[in-house]
């Protein structure tokens, strides 16, 4: 278990960094002067060479890739160009928004796509799997922001209880939390399916019923733990993609979480905010995947074992 | 001794497709003594695991009883609602599995599986279940049993693995055991073990046995009675010692000389030509016409019915112009 650990964690930390190069060449190759930027059309090349030096624009790029790695390390994202704030805390406050969307989404997605997806599985081919896999379906193939937009126009105007935009009370959290997570239910819901026939299929099922046990038992304990095996390495890429940030959903809605600040920093070109979430979203990304790794070997002892030990 | 615990009366099982309905199991018919063994004999595809599945009651989808009747201690299982029928499995019928790769739950702890079979059926403490538990795992032959107890299926080998299923299976001291080909998915040495293990246990705990086997050798061994299955249909039944020393039906006797000890040396080993024909592709006549040497156009165009020669039943128009 120890060697898999360190083997994860040093494969995490590779990525980081192999992320942080990626997005420092690419940011640094797009065309555009971060100082000419700042200070706007009328300003003189002097100033512009002046404030370039002040920000270290003019060193080589390497230099200024290790300087920007070490105030990395040190929690130091740099400062906004237009708000005048440090990055960090503009990430911490987005994050506040995002993680409250990502976890409400989730949860939401968690409980009706195990739910049913187990419930279509135990009645394969009836009426009610062919009503939930439908329901799956078009759940799946319908974006987020579009989900988002009907429920503002049908529910939000119609109920006034649901506000349109704003999240600034816990109910305003509702609509947008359906909107997005729907889609992870759904196909949450669909892989529940898939892996619940397949493990009930399989022979230790039929033990477990020649056992003797419960119809229940049988599917939650026998059934479902193992099936849960595939749902697992999902949940990691979705929770990942969620705190990375719902830029649509959180457009709609008004809300300003991660995917706003980065979607509002792209179109202004705020790079020290453009950079310091990307590398918080590959943070985000990588930590949830090793996470998820760890999980998967909670769950399915045997990956505990390493290699070699089972035959 | 003579007590009859499962007394199986035509039993049917057939296969639903789309347009069609096929017979997997043809009136199958036979009664089980307490104490005895009964041998289940025939090549893949026969419906030997079918018929150990249709009398736990745990036939499922395209595959359904259709009609016929399973006596176990004077009760009708047959239409029994689940709820009873649990009451039996695993507390009265037991099963051992061909696989013991497949057929126990890979993510839980060996012991938990055993101790889950006990508190599903009585009630006694967790406690009590797990001490329960370790004893048998003792006795199916497994030292340090506290180790094995905490250990997953993949830490142990296909030998052990089995006589956890074994110790499963005899936790709630069943009246009947039925073994589908217990130890097919094992090698030699420990399928000497495994079956050695199952008879002795059987005979301690007094309890009746359908052991199902596609290897006559492995028959002989361990039966007292013996059936020989053939495409769902039962061809022959008789004490082992009958069966053995004076088959009757072809397909017996060529399952017997299909033996390596009996096909001696470098002699070739004796196959039997063909293969079982399918649910959907059954003869008109005799089933095993196609591959019976001593098969004449009667054969091929009449079935023949299972006679009662003193207790030695046989399914073959052959054997009885022989008797006569
Ligand atoms: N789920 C199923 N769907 C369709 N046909 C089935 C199913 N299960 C069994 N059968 C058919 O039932 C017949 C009997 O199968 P069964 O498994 O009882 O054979 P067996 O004698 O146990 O063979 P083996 O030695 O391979 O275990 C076979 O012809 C098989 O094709
Ligand atoms: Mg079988």
């Amino acid at each position: 278990m120890r060697k898999y650990l360190l083997k994860r964690i040093g494969l995490a930390i590779g990525i980081v960094f192999a992320i942080s190069l990626i997005t420092f060449i690419i940011l640094n190759i797009i065309p555009g002067d971060p100082a000419a930027l700042m200070l706007g059309d009328m300003a003189s090349p002097e100033t512009i060479a002046k404030l370039r030096e002040q920000m270290g624009l003019d060193r080589p790029l390497p230099e200024q890739y290790i300087a920007w790695i070490f105030r990395l390390i040190t929690g130091d994202l740099g400062n906004s160009y237009f708000q005048k704030k440090p990055v960090l805390e503009l990430i911490g406050y987005a994050l506040y928004y995002t993680s409250r969307l990502a976890i409400c989404a989730y949860a939401i997605a968690l409980i009706i796509g195990i739910t049913s997806g187990v419930i279509a599985a135990v009645f394969q081919g009836k009426a009610v799997d062919r009503i939930l896999m439908t329901i799956a379906i078009m759940g799946i193939s319908a974006p987020a922001f579009w989900v988002a937009i009907l429920l503002q126009i049908y529910i939000a105007l119609n109920f006034d209880i649901f506000p349109v935009s704003g999240a600034n009370e816990p109910i305003g959290f509702v609509l947008p939390s359906i909107a997005l997570g729907s889609r992870y239910a759904a196909s949450i819901a669909r892989i529940t399916r898939t892996s619940m026939i397949e493990t009930m299929n399989q022979d230790f099922i039929k033990t477990a019923r020649a056992k003797g046990l419960k119809n229940y038992r049988i599917i939650l304990v026998h059934a479902l733990r193992n099936a849960l095996l595939p749902i697992v390495t999902v949940i990691g890429s979705d929770i990942g993609s969620l705190l990375a940030g719902a830029m649509l959903t959180e457009s709609v809605f008004n809300i300003p979480g991660i995917g706003k600040l980065l979607i509002d920093a792209i179109n202004k070109r705020d790079l020290p905010i453009v950079q310091g979430t990307v590398m918080y979203i590959a943070t985000v990304c990588v930590l949830i995947y090793l996470i998820v790794d760890i999980l998967y070997a909670v769950i399915d002892p045997r990956i505990k074992l390493g290699e070699g030990s089972s035959e | 001794m003579d007590e009859v615990i499962l007394k199986v009366r035509d039993l049917t099982v057939v296969l639903d497709s789309l347009d069609k309905t096929f017979r997997i199991l043809d009136k199958i018919s036979f009664d089980l003594k307490k104490g005895e063994t009964l041998g289940v004999v025939g090549e893949s595809g026969c419906g030997k695991s079918m018929l150990a599945s249709a009398i736990m009651g745990l036939t499922s989808k395209p595959l359904r009883i259709d009609g016929g009747s399973v006596v176990f201690k004077g009760e009708e299982l047959i239409g029994l609602p689940e709820k009873k029928l649990r009451y039996y499995r695993g507390k009265k019928i037991a099963m051992i599995f061909q696989d013991p790769m497949t057929s126990l739950n890979p993510i839980i702890k060996c012991g938990s599986q055993i101790v889950e079979t006990i508190l599903a059926h009585e009630k006694v403490s967790k406690k009590e279940a797990k001490e329960r538990s370790l004893r048998l795992i003792r006795e199916v032959g497994l030292d340090n049993a506290n180790e094995i107890y905490n250990k997953i299926p993949a830490q142990l080998s296909g030998g052990q693995r089995q006589r956890i299923v074994i110790a499963m299976a005899l936790s709630c001291s069943p009246d009947l055991i039925i073994c589908d080909e217990p130890t097919t998915a094992l090698d030699v040495v420990i399928q000497k073990q495994i079956l050695n293990l199952i008879k002795r246990l059987v005979q301690e705990t007094r309890a009746s046995c359908i052991f199902i086997s596609h290897d006559m050798g492995v028959i002989a061994d361990m039966s007292d009675k013996v059936m020989v299955m053939y495409a769902g249909q039962v061809v022959e039944h008789a004490d082992q010692k009958a069966v053995f020393e004076n088959p009757a039906h072809p397909y017996s006797k060529a399952l017997q000389a299909s033996l390596p000890q009996k096909a001696k040396g470098k002699e070739r080993l004796h196959e039997i030509p063909g293969s079982v024909p399918l649910p959907d592709n059954m003869p008109k006549g005799c089933l095993f016409a196609d591959r019976c040497p001593l098969a004449d156009s009667r054969c091929k165009e009449q079935r023949p019915d299972l006679t009662n020669n003193n207790g030695h039943f046989c399914r073959c128009f052959k054997e009885q112009e022989q008797i006569g």
